[in-house]
């Protein structure tokens, strides 16, 4: 009976979730001219219209070479800063870690406005590297968490092992422990990606004139509201779903891989 | 296998090593010379250092003082993998995402020998461990007894002077457990390298080792052969923690003519003349010590005899186990292997029984505390 109540009120929830989600995806298969729900004829014309228009993929492309370095950064740092955390014991360790996990927990408006007066201070507005920075900031976070949640799991012993047979600290590393959380640092290094690659409030302090895709969808809303937006925002959504999938799936492979022995 | 039979052993000293946690010691000026080719086993309780002082001589901890020694170099500041030691985990440790061959050959690698020398001396080893047709096989699809195996061929694929091994048996099923023993000390005694050997489990270090140390709380109490220590254990802790025991408190009567210790309980002398100042001793009789006497038989000087009754009867397929009570308070134990000729003993059954003046050990400490566990 519990069990029935329980499904019913999940079933509520992921589609209290899901909503949005849901009138999104039909509204951007419309033949109409504007935004219509539910869509009285069906057709991809506002796809094409995505692919035929350049600053629609500009602000793609732009995303990527934001997202790529920012998911690369975010992910090393953040797995450097999980092996130390997990590894030592020092006074102010519970400090140093809510400082790591902050950047979840500020709100965006606050961390833009500030990366905002930095980024005016060090001549960096307006710049790809600024960007990259800005959201390796916000990602790195996640990177930490889900890199030291597999490492919890890591019998250390392995390590003695491969350093008492012959493997010094950099190819214990390389040889032993990387392998192991290996599917976890991949699973970070797309949820960076998607962190990145959907952030709006960050990307439209700090850029000026460049537009990322969320800020290009965004300026789209403002002033001329048709359903590429639709069509844009569903790719978008394919794309996070698929990416996070993955992301998910590995990670909790790592874990149990982990757990296994 | 002829390279693995090289292999020699090299000397391991510890000298003055101590150990602290903070406040706490868990080692205190630990002195230990291990011989080469030696199968030394430090065995304690949980907490009497042993593992620490492993630790250290593998260098995953450094001593707080003292300097540790292989084959006369000191090596307290040597990193842990030019130590050239090898290790068997309690937990096996095999790198799970490798199959055996990489595995065995992850030492090699890591000293960078060419492919075909590594190829030749995994087969080798594993051909030791008799696993010679699992190379391709990956540590889940091993079983606890073939884990540790190449656990052992990878600890012993690089030819170390010194093999360390962490409780190796301890994660094994007892009857699996005896034959590894046996196989470890086959292996050991042809490969010849010196083992320092880790366990809690007195058994174990009484088949494999050349000698035991007996660790309590950062200290080595005894040191020696196994049957030494079993024989004549210096204290009351080394005369519980191997085998089993009887432990009877002496009193001295001081005066000469009694001839020697009043066995407490027992209404009868240990005839050993007591050291003058010494009220009270103990003595340790191991169980399979105590042996029946045919009724009115006479005796010679080198004998302790009394009365007892039988509360007891305990059968292990080869021995009997007889819990006895002498006058009626001290409780003691005795075993007997079974042979056709003596009848099994019944419960409520006095008899007399008798052990040598020489098979009991005198220990230097003064009372049975009924409440100390072991």
């Amino acid at each position: 009976m519990s069990r029935i109540l329980l499904s019913i009120y999940f079933a509520f929830v992921a589609l209290y979730l899901l909503t949005p989600l849901l009138i999104v995806i039909p509204i951007s298969f419309v033949d109409s001219r504007f935004l219509q729900f539910p869509p009285e004829s069906l057709s991809l014309r506002w796809y094409r219209n995505y692919f035929e228009d350049s600053d629609f993929l500009d602000a793609t492309i732009l995303s990527f070479i934001i997202g790529v370095p920012a998911s690369l950064i975010a992910t090393t740092l953040g797995t450097l800063a999980a092996l130390g955390l997990t590894r030592t014991r020092f006074f102010g360790k519970g400090i140093v870690y809510a400082l790591m996990i902050s950047p979840i927990v500020v709100p965006a408006i606050i961390v833009a406005l500030a990366l905002f007066l930095l980024f005016a201070q060090l001549d960096l507005i307006g710049s790809n590297f600024g960007l990259i920075l800005a959201h390796s900031i916000l990602a790195m976070p996640f990177s930490v968490l889900i890199v030291s949640a597999t490492l919890e799991h890591f019998d250390t012993t392995l390590e003695r092992a491969a350093r008492i047979h012959g493997a010094g600290p950099i190819r214990t590393f390389w040889y032993v422990t990387f392998p192991a959380i290996r599917p976890a640092v991949f699973a970070s290094a797309i949820f960076s990606f998607f962190i990145s690659f959907d952030e709006l409030i960050v990307a439209l302090f700090v850029m000026s004139g460049q537009q990322t895709l969320p800020v290009r969808i965004w300026q789209d809303l403002r002033f001329e509201i048709d359903p590429t937006v639709a069509a844009v925002a569903s790719i978008l959504i394919a794309l996070t779903t698929i990416g996070i999938g993955l992301g998910t799936l590995l990670q909790t492979r790592a874990t149990q891989r982990l757990k296994q022995k | 296998m002829k390279q693995l039979q090289e292999s020699r052993g090299a000397v391991v000293e510890f000298s003055g090593v101590c150990k602290s946690f903070g406040d706490v010691e868990v080692l205190g000026n630990f002195t230990l010379s291990v011989g080469a080719g030696e199968f030394l086993t430090l065995l304690g309780p949980s907490g009497s250092g042993k593992t620490t002082a492993l630790n250290m001589l593998a260098g995953f901890l450094n001593p707080s003082a003292g300097e540790i020694s292989i084959a006369g170099v000191p090596v307290t500041a040597t990193p842990i993998e030019k130590r050239n030691i090898g290790m068997v985990f309690q937990s096996y440790s095999l790198f799970p995402h490798m199959n055996v061959e990489q595995n065995v050959g992850f030492p090699l690698k890591m000293r960078g020998a060419d492919s075909q020398v590594t190829q030749e001396r995994v087969a080798a080893a594993l051909d030791l461990v008799g696993l010679g047709g699992f190379l391709e096989r990956m540590p889940n699809q091993l079983s606890g007894g073939q884990r540790q195996r190449v656990a052992f061929a990878r600890a012993i694929v690089f030819e170390p002077k010194v093999l360390l091994m962490d409780e190796p048996l301890g994660a094994l099923d007892l009857k699996l457990r005896e034959r590894m023993q046996l196989e470890i000390k086959h292996y050991q005694q042809q490969i010849g390298c010196t083992v320092i050997y880790v366990t809690h489990d007195q058994g174990e270090a009484l088949t494999l080792s050349d000698r035991i140390a007996i660790m309590d709380q950062g200290q080595i109490v005894q040191i020696g052969h196994p049957q030494q220590i079993y024989d004549h254990p210096k204290s009351r802790f080394a005369a519980e923690f191997i085998g089993e025991t009887n432990l009877l408190t002496l009193t001295n009567p001081l005066e000469k003519s009694a001839g020697g210790w009043v066995i407490d309980g027992l209404d009868t002398i240990y005839p050993r003349p007591p050291e003058s100042g010494r009220r009270h001793a103990l003595l340790s009789v191991r169980p399979e010590k105590i042996v029946r006497l045919p009724e009115h038989a006479a005796l010679g000087n080198g004998h302790v005899s009394f009365d007892a009754t039988v509360t007891e009867v305990v059968f292990f397929g080869d021995v009997h186990r007889y819990t006895i009570k002498c006058n009626g308070q001290q409780d003691l134990v005795f075993k007997e292997f079974r042979s056709g000729n003596t009848p099994v003993l019944r419960s409520g059954q006095t008899l007399r029984l008798s052990f040598l003046t020489d098979d009991a050990a005198l220990l230097p400490e003064t009372i049975v505390s009924k409440d100390k566990a072991l």
